[in-house]
């Protein structure tokens, strides 16, 4: 209650002491046609800004984050940014712990859209709204506006959107005297080559596998088969678990399917770790197996010769993916000319200014029109052409919930503990009162 | 102006103050040595306690907090996952704590039965060898024991054409191979703590059994157990407390899957807490498995209560 009280003033606090600036910051907006509102709170602001990075280590190769901070201090003098690494594994509990205590975290962090409606609900971060600018609005894509939307309002500036492609090991393909199919492959085609690549080479003893996934909470890769037939994780309200429906039913069927009837995979698909998948992919001993763009680099790094197609076609008849959507997020706070230099960084962070001064700034297909991905890897731009039809998941703050109780049925599913339509009523049953409350 | 009352005679201070008096004078520079302990204690365990206990009464996220009532032990009351989560906890609790206390006493005796105190210097220190190791090393290597293409066991089962076993992909076979791994990994707590307490037992007690006739099953049954029962009811009630609070190895085996199959309830407490910001829900489930453990252990101090003294 206390902190939360604390917010509230930090909020009214702020809203007072900001009050002459947002009339100027208003006519700033309506005279200059489309010049950042920003730009004038963050003009005010002479100081440093806490950013706080996941996986972040002073010095590090090659120096994507230092160089993007230089290039900001270089074009605005008067801040400076100030970096804190936080770990990956059991960063993100830092990150809320700060983000909660009110004060001495950070005021610009970055993170996967899926965590923000939480940040929202406890009113933690700050709407981009006033913001943004018209060129801005019109540059990021709808569907990545439309993943920082939250009870009307955008929170976090999208950076970007790595969908879920088919990763293939080429020379296990070759091997199997194999050809790799093109973009436009169906369900069908990807079960006859996964069929194909389920064999035991007379080099070895060791069986390779079709295809597998990672199937948890935090990877959709599974989803895709789902996606495909036309279902979405959740109705349009997002009221129901969307999946629990006939074409739901019959994507889940396609997955297990894989398991059980055409046993293309792995005897504990569903169960298995990153670290399982990557280690059979790159001993030639899995041919196939879905990730977002980030793979790409350990793949060229261990020279790895592989190929990325998009998720197989299937009874939607058309191309379809899920995705993740990066963001960078502001928090709110009761210094007004602080949270905007905060912005602007957040704003240079997901622009093309920043390729400028860094190249290799995006790791994965910008959220921007204008922003180019300098990625020299071929497969990049296989991802980049998926962004056009990737789908976002669900701004709600029950997602955590969500995707664990898909991911376990899912796993009981492949396992053939649960029929898929067991399955996805079990999740269904265990989410929807949640999602209605 | 009003005057408490003397309980005393007129003038002096009353005994129990008086007794009070010596007894802090007496024992001044014991509680002043034990106060950063006693301040420590009751900021770090007591008072987070009591706030769990309050939290578990309220809806409180992040920042937000309201008051619940009962809500949220009612919600437990109706929520499958939670009763799943304690019966998996249960099984592994009853399954590992027996075969840990019984596996101490027994390899214990065999350590004392050497004759060479070299040797059983020897094998005290290699049974504790697990003890020291971090258990997410441990909990690894039993991860590539029971993969289920290259791990092992499955290995091992293929030299004799059986299997493979999908040991911790199947849902009704993981929580047993858990359970597996945390048996037959040496109970090296209990192995050293039997061993002190069987070399404690004197000497005169066995010499004596042995005029009255007593063979070495007798002796074992009779002398050493009954002398062990203080023994057996520490080294059980912080194996149960452990057990019950289990986590770390579950959490690299198997995440908790396949579907909730091994979640056990402090897992299922993070993830309502630390990844849902459910913190009341998780505070009310974090009660439950407070009271389970203290009504188990109490249960434990009633059936090992011993009245033998040596």
């Amino acid at each position: 209650m206390e902190r939360r009280e604390f917010i509230k003033k930090a909020g009214l606090t702020g809203a007072a002491l900001a009050g002459s600036s947002s009339l100027a910051v208003l006519l700033d907006a309506c005279g200059a046609g489309g010049a950042s509102p920003a730009a004038t709170q963050a003009a005010e602001f002479k100081g440093t800004i806490e950013y706080w990075v996941f996986g972040y280590t002073p010095g590090a190769k090659p120096p994507r984050i230092d160089s993007g901070v230089a290039g900001f201090q270089r074009r605005n003098p008067n801040i400076k940014v100030n970096l804190t690494g936080i770990p990956f594994q059991g960063g993100v509990q830092k990150l809320d712990a700060a983000l909660a205590a009110g004060s001495g975290g950070p005021d610009l962090f970055g993170v996967a859209s899926d965590r923000l409606p939480k940040y929202v609900s406890q009113g933690l971060v700050e709407p981009i709204d006033a913001y943004m600018t018209a060129e801005d609005r019109a540059d990021i894509f709808q569907n990545s506006l439309d993943g920082v939307k939250v009870k009307g309002k955008y929170y976090g500036w999208p950076l970007w959107v790595p969908p879920v492609g088919i990763y293939l090991n080429k020379k296990t393909f070759a091997d199997r005297g194999v050809t790799i199919p093109s973009d436009s492959w169906t369900y069908d085609d990807f079960v006859e080559i996964a069929k194909k690549m389920t064999w035991t080479p007379s080099t070895s003893n060791q069986k390779v596998y079709g295809y597998s996934s990672v199937v948890d909470p935090s990877f959709l890769g599974t989803w895709t088969f789902l996606y495909a037939e036309g279902a979405t994780v959740l109705n349009k309200d997002n009221t129901k678990l969307g999946f629990n429906t006939p074409k739901g039913i019959k994507g889940l069927t396609r997955v297990a399917d894989l398991a059980l009837v055409h046993k293309v995979t792995p005897p504990d698909f569903g169960t298995q770790k990153d670290e399982d998948i990557a280690n059979a992919f790159e001993k030639g001993l899995l041919a196939m197996y879905p990730a977002a763009s980030g793979n790409i680099s350990s793949w060229v790094t261990k020279k790895v010769d592989f190929a990325v197609l998009p998720p197989p076609i299937g009874g939607l008849g058309k191309q379809i993916t899920v995705g993740g959507l990066g963001t960078y997020d502001i928090r709110k706070q009761a210094d007004k000319s602080r949270m905007a230099a905060a912005m602007k960084l957040a704003r240079y962070f997901t622009s093309k200014e920043v390729v400028e001064d860094y190249p290799g700034w995006y790791l994965a297909p910008p959220a921007r029109r204008s922003a180019k991905l300098d990625n020299p890897a071929p497969q990049m731009s296989k991802f980049q052409t998926m962004v056009a039809y990737t789908q976002l998941m669900p701004a709600i703050p029950q997602w955590a919930e969500v995707a664990e109780q898909v991911s376990a049925h899912i796993q009981l599913a492949v396992q053939g503990k649960e029929t898929p339509s067991q399955a996805l009523k079990a999740a269904a049953d265990a989410i929807e009162p949640k999602l209605k409350s | 102006m009003s005057r408490p009352l003397a309980l005393g005679r007129p003038g002096l201070a009353p005994a129990w103050q008086g007794s009070w008096r010596r007894a802090l004078e007496r024992s001044f520079w014991g509680y002043l040595f034990l106060l950063p302990v006693l301040l420590g204690f009751a900021v770090f365990l007591f008072v987070p306690v009591l706030w769990s206990l309050w939290l578990s009464f309220t809806n409180t996220g992040l920042v937000d907090s309201e008051w619940a009532g009962l809500d949220n032990y009612q919600s437990l009351l109706h929520s499958s996952l939670f009763w799943q989560t304690l019966r998996t906890t249960a099984l592994y609790t009853g399954v590992v704590v027996a075969e840990a206390v019984l596996a101490s006493i027994v390899l214990a005796a065999l350590i004392q039965g050497i004759g060479s105190r070299r040797l059983a210097t020897f094998f005290r220190a290699a049974f504790f060898l697990p003890a020291v190791t971090t258990p997410v090393v441990i909990a690894l290597v039993w991860r590539w024991i029971f993969n289920t293409q290259w791990g092992l066991l499955n290995y091992l089962l293929g030299l004799l054409h059986l299997g493979p076993v999908k040991w911790l992909s199947d849902p009704s076979i993981a929580l047993w191979s858990v359970i597996l791994s945390t048996v037959l990994t040496i109970p090296a707590f209990g192995v050293v703590t039997f061993s002190a307490s069987i070399g404690s037992i004197p000497g005169e007690l066995y010499e004596a059994a042995d005029l009255d006739g007593a063979g070495p099953i007798s002796k074992w049954w009779r002398v050493t157990v009954p002398l062990l029962k203080p023994t057996i009811l520490f080294v059980g009630v912080i194996y149960t407390i452990s057990a019950f609070q289990v986590f770390d190895r579950i959490y690299i085996m198997t995440s908790g899957g396949p579907g909730f199959a091994t979640t056990p309830i402090v897992m299922l407490i993070y993830n309502t807490g630390i990844s849902n910001w459910h913190f009341g829900l998780a505070s009310a489930q974090a009660v439950v498995l407070f009271a389970i453990i203290a009504l188990v252990s109490l249960v434990q101090f009633r059936l090992l209560r011993s009245d033998f003294e040596y």
